[in-house]
């Protein structure tokens, strides 16, 4: 009588353990790229804030450097004044700037000082946009 | 039965093809175990993979919440005209003369300062001009960003 064998089949084993690294390795490395793009990205993202609001503080500096040179002397203060424009008319000074933020990017401000006393006594901003550097 | 015997049913059976499951689970073990070496292998180099990734996932999103978290104190100084207390009021934080500090927890929402995880402190400084420097740490006390914020004030005040 013939006695039945168990079926042991080789090479299925291979062929599972092929696909199963393959899935393995596919998810683990397209996980590791979307990581890194996504750090990549907010590394730049973090760049730029941080080098906006560098310009920002910049640019209120030159502002108040403005101030300060109307107040020394309004009279040549457009003058002396340097890295911007200083307009004075009407008891008004007008201080336009160009700060760059990145290479691609400028910060373009306009800033209105209303004089007393030769003191800015408030002030109005015109313009305050972040816009690309060919402008 | 003697040894010589028994050898010489091995070679009989070896002719005729009898051992043939028993070479065939042989190769089976051998495969088995070549293919399962083979996945630890690959899982082993996986799991550091996903690892790596996960870390940096995690400080990738500490990054963008910190640096969300500093442009929004930045622009809460500005409107709170320079002041560190009414800066600390809008963005949920406290004060103590010049600093105004900000705690978050995990998710970064505002807490208390015994649940936080994170910590954003604003160190304001100046006259007309007034000057914040803005940075936020982890538990760690590492700096995970930081900007300079900065605003005119004239004293009649901005129009």
């Amino acid at each position: 009588m013939r006695q039945k064998r168990g079926v042991v089949v080789v090479g299925a084993v291979t062929i599972f353990a092929i696909f199963t690294v393959l899935l393995l390795v596919t998810f683990s490395a397209l996980s590791f790229v979307l990581a890194r793009t996504d750090a990549d990205r907010a590394d730049r993202a973090a760049q730029t804030t941080a080098a906006y609001y560098a310009a920002d503080a910049a640019a209120w500096e030159r502002v108040d450097e403005a101030a300060a040179l109307l107040a020394d002397d309004p009279a040549s203060a457009a003058q002396r004044f340097t890295g911007g424009q200083l307009v004075l008319a009407d008891g008004r000074a007008t201080v336009t700037l160009q700060t760059p933020v990145c290479d691609a990017l400028t910060l373009y401000s306009e800033v209105e000082l209303l004089l007393q006393d030769g003191y800015v006594a408030s002030m109005h901003t015109v313009r305050w946009q972040c816009a690309p550097a060919q402008e | 039965m003697t040894e010589r015997t028994l050898l010489r049913a091995m070679r009989g059976a070896a002719q005729t093809g009898k051992d043939l499951p028993d070479r065939k689970s042989r190769l089976f073990l051998i495969e088995f175990i070549a293919a399962l070496a083979v996945f630890c292998v690959a899982a082993a180099v996986c799991t550091g993979l996903l690892a790596v990734s996960c870390k940096q996932s995690r400080s990738t999103a500490a990054l963008d919440g910190a640096a969300f978290a500093c442009a929004s104190c930045a622009d809460s100084f500005k409107a709170a005209g320079g002041d560190a207390a009414a800066c600390a009021a809008l963005c949920g934080g406290a004060a103590d003369g010049e600093t105004a500090r900000v705690w978050y927890d995990a998710d970064w929402t505002v807490c208390a300062e015994a649940d936080a995880v994170y910590t954003l402190t604003a160190q304001a400084e100046g006259g007309a001009l007034r000057k914040a420097a803005i940075c936020v740490t982890d538990a760690r006390e590492t700096v995970l960003f930081e900007l300079t914020a900065a605003v005119y004030a004239p004293q009649g005040g901005v129009r």
